[in-house]
């Protein structure tokens, strides 16, 4: 895509404003607040939708809609509007958005191909500024990557790992929830097996004592629908039957036991030694964190970058140094293993000791309603709620180190309280006379009947616990594929990159011999290293000058736009990007320019008037494409015009019958235009320590040369050629005649005094065809540009011009 | 003439990664390319319903 007619109204600080450069290079130049950058903001605006310079740190409050427009006009009047040229279509393509609809980039053709360019353009990839370039160089791995990722158009795929993230962490969380429920059903099971710690082997072999007084075959899988497959119905067994006293003393036993002195003062014990250990933990909001970062610093130590660079905030570190601090973090986090060991110990053994009695309850109550015994069932119910109440307390006060747990005394009560082992009896002794003992068989089928229900539970929570864990691990492998396929690819893309910048960046500073350079992706942000005189890879900012990052930004740029946009997008605006390239390598930038990216379109904006001229002395534009912006006033906005040819700028100098203006401006733009002359034939000049050649000196080397070259090339011409050459060497010499002799006029009317006042206008205008005459001599007829020298090595080969139309063979 | 944009090669790779380690199976494999064909791989809700699903047959 290039730009052939450009059309601002009411933009930033525009009013309004018609550019044409044709598809060619063009040069906004002007002095600080000349509107210049209102020129890319536009085209921004155009491309996107936003303005760039209007986004981003310390622009709070800072609006499209009430800082887009300029400052005298609402949305309605501002728009932009281009024509430009697109790859396989013939004619341009008229496109515009305005303010009042920012989001509709609107296009005059329907065909398809031009929406898919658009959209190319809307990443901005064809606009660098300097914030662009520190966004690049100078900032931080993470924002790099950010900035460099936001080009490369994959903020999508980070969006991607968020999400894959988040689910991970929701499916960890669902597991460890999962595992939770497991241990319970476990306890559920041993309320029932009367075992301290859950044996699948032991519920098996108790499972197969009461198939078998049930005439049943032994079983060899726990599974829930195993405990009674193939039992057959026995007479005097009733398969409804709930109300078993064998059962409700084993669940009294249980509750015995939990009441025993032994075990309260173990339980008891447990429970002080955990919240004291909770109560030191919480006092100490380091020996916390140190809880809390162990693991992170674990993992932490695991991601660490080779260069040392914290994995996480970016942070750079001299080598090894944050190795060194995380190993003795660690070390310190680990003093706290001991203490996490015992806490986890501990609350293993309480939550085994609360949920037996708990499960034994909800098994008691029920019965004791069933059978009408209301006596002490609300000692019961409330010792349950409260022992339930321990357990949650426990939880919490684990989960985030914060002390929960109740007093000794209340613990005391919650575990054994004073009148629950005199109702416990008294529930015992009822349930004993109340209901008649059952058969072996009967409790041996509501054994089974409930081990059945508790296996189901352990099925369940088996089978959510595996669920969740190979859901976890799916996740974890979803986002893992995603992680090395981004990488792989980033590297891929980045290798690309990083070659053509070392390529480009070498034309450019040839003086750093063969600079190496390194674009690696890490975990969070993407490292950029160059080579510091071969002493090793660095950060452009810690030993390059501000000059050389600017080159390295550029060429980063350079080659991350080729790569994203070749053939689609051949619009690069350069937005005031050489301030600190020093003048000979901004030459070699021109050059860059030229040589390298030819089939490009530069819109370039400076205030540089060498950087302008050097883009003119290196035909990287032409002077019909410079825009010079000047005199912006809050009225009118910014004012531009195409820089005027010198003899234009004469003529409107005669008419006015100014005739040492008239001088003034042959003058100067003479010294402008031999200075190319000079450049293009490179003649022996005069050496000037501040480089200002007189125009005299210069019109001297430039002919002395030129007049060297065409008879050099005269005996080595072919026969039309040799004519051509003859002819232009008349006409140099009579030039000359006529301008050396007039040279005397030029000077006399600038260094104006009155002994010259009486010089006419018709006097001056002799002098003035004269030089021009001459100074056509030394360009081509067809192209007009001046001609060149072609050399190889030192040697000058051919003299030429930019359309080729002219090529002198030299000896 | 547009090239394929870098967010998608980098999809059509993860996806072809998982496809010849046989991560998951043929239909959770589906389920994710229906996904990010319509722009939902972002879609938490839906990943955990794809993820969790998996084998639910088997188990």
């Amino acid at each position: 895509m290039k730009l052939i007619e450009l059309e601002i109204k009411n933009i930033r600080g525009i009013k309004h404003l018609c550019l044409g450069p044709n598809g060619k290079n063009m040069v906004i130049f002007g002095p600080n607040g000349s509107g210049k950058s209102s020129v890319v903001d536009a085209l921004d605006f155009l491309f996107t939708g936003k303005i760039d310079r209007l986004t981003g740190e310390g622009t709070t409050g800072i609006t499209l809609r009430d800082h887009g427009c300029n400052i005298d006009c609402n949305g309605e009047e501002a728009e932009v509007r281009a024509s430009i040229k697109l790859p396989g279509i013939q004619s341009p393509v008229k496109i515009w958005r305005k303010m009042s609809n920012q989001n509709k980039l609107i296009s005059g053709s329907q065909d398809q191909r031009i929406d898919e360019i658009l959209v190319i353009a809307g990443r901005r990839e064809n606009i660098l500024t300097r914030k662009d370039i520190l966004k690049y160089i100078a900032s931080t791995a993470q924002s790099r990557a950010e900035e460099i990722h936001k080009l490369l158009d994959i903020s999508e795929i980070e969006d991607i790992r968020k999400a894959f993230v988040a689910v991970l962490n929701r499916l960890k969380e669902k597991h460890r929830t999962a595992i939770n429920q497991l241990t319970k059903a476990k306890e559920s099971v041993n309320a029932t097996t009367q075992e301290k710690t859950f044996s699948e082997s032991n519920v098996i072999n108790l499972i197969n004592e009461n198939r078998l007084a049930l005439g049943g075959s032994p079983i060899s899988k726990l599974a829930f629908d195993e405990i009674k497959n193939g039992l057959l119905q026995l007479e005097n067994v009733a398969i409804n039957q709930q109300i078993n006293p064998v059962l409700a003393g084993r669940d009294i036993k249980n509750l015995y036991n939990t009441l025993s002195d032994v075990n309260r003062e173990k339980l008891f014990k447990d429970v002080e030694q955990l919240r004291e250990l909770i109560t030191n933990i919480s006092s100490k909001p380091e020996l916390v964190n140190l809880l809390k970062q162990h693991d992170l610093i674990k993992m932490g130590l695991e991601l660490l970058e080779p260069d040392g660079k914290c994995p996480l905030c970016d942070t750079e570190w001299a080598p090894g140094e944050l190795k060194k601090y995380l190993d003795n973090k660690l070390k310190l986090a680990a003093s706290t293993r001991e203490t996490r060991d015992k806490i986890d110990s501990l609350s293993r053994s309480i939550k085994n000791s609360l949920i037996v009695p708990i499960e034994s309850l909800e098994k008691l109550v029920p019965l004791m309603k069933a059978i009408e015994l209301t006596e002490g069932i609300d000692t019961l119910l409330e010792w349950k709620e409260n022992l339930q109440g321990l357990l949650d307390s426990i939880e919490t006060s684990i989960a985030d180190y914060r002390e929960q747990i109740c007093d000794n005394e209340t613990v005391m009560n919650i575990i054994a309280p004073s009148e629950v082992l005199q109702k416990l009896e008294l529930v015992e002794s009822n349930i004993k006379s109340k209901i008649p003992k059952p058969t072996n068989q009967q409790t041996a089928w509501d054994t089974l009947t409930r081990l059945e229900e508790n296996v189901k539970r352990l099925n369940d929570a088996e089978l959510e616990f595996k669920r969740t864990e190979e859901a976890a691990g799916r996740a974890s492998a979803l986002l893992n594929t995603l992680m090395e396929s981004r990488n792989r690819v980033l590297e891929e893309v980045y290798k690309e990159i990083e070659d053509r910048f070392v390529s480009l960046y070498r034309k450019l500073h040839d003086d750093e011999g063969k600079l190496r350079a390194k674009l690696e992706p890490t975990k969070s942000g993407l490292n950029f290293r160059v080579d510091f005189h071969n002493r090793g890879l660095y950060p452009p900012c810690a030993l390059h000058s501000e000059g050389h990052q600017d080159s390295m930004g550029l060429c980063l740029y350079f080659a991350l736009s080729e790569y994203l946009t070749a053939g689609v997008l051949d619009l690069i605006i350069l937005d005031d990007v050489v301030m600190s390239i020093d003048a000979d390598h901004r030459r070699k930038l021109c050059d860059l320019m030229q040589e390298e990216f030819s089939g490009k379109q530069f819109i370039i904006t400076t205030h540089d008037r060498i950087w302008k001229q050097q883009l003119l002395n290196t035909r990287v534009v032409n002077s019909e494409n410079i825009w010079e912006f000047y005199n912006w006033k809050i009225e009118i906005g910014a004012t531009a015009n195409k820089v005027k040819d010198m003899w234009e700028k004469i003529d409107e100098s005669l008419e006015s019958n100014n005739v040492s203006l008239a001088a003034y401006y042959l003058r100067r733009g003479g010294e402008e235009f031999l200075g190319r002359v000079c450049n293009e034939l490179a003649p022996s000049v005069v050496y000037r320590s501040d480089a200002k050649w007189n125009f005299g000196e210069l019109l001297d080397s430039a002919i002395r040369e030129f007049k060297c070259l065409i008879s050099d090339a005269i005996p080595v011409a072919d026969k039309d050629t040799c004519v051509e050459l003859q002819k232009r060497k008349e006409i140099i010499d009579d030039a000359v005649r006529v301008a050396k002799i007039d040279q005397w006029a030029i000077n006399r009317n600038i260094h104006w005094n009155e002994m010259w006042a009486d010089f006419s206008v018709n006097d001056f205008k002799p002098v003035v065809e004269a030089f021009k005459r001459l100074f056509n001599s030394f360009t081509c007829e067809k192209c007009g540009e001046i001609l060149q020298i072609c050399k190889v090595g030192s040697k000058k080969r051919r003299i030429t011009c930019k359309c080729n139309a002219i090529d002198w063979k030299l000896p | 003439m547009i090239k394929e944009s870098l967010a998608e090669r980098i999809v059509k790779e993860m996806f072809d990664t998982l496809e010849k380690k046989s991560t998951f199976n043929e239909k959770t494999l589906q389920e994710l390319k229906r996904l990010w064909e319509t722009r939902k791989l972002t879609n938490e809700k839906a990943l955990i319903i794809i993820l969790s699903s998996e084998n639910e047959e088997d188990l």
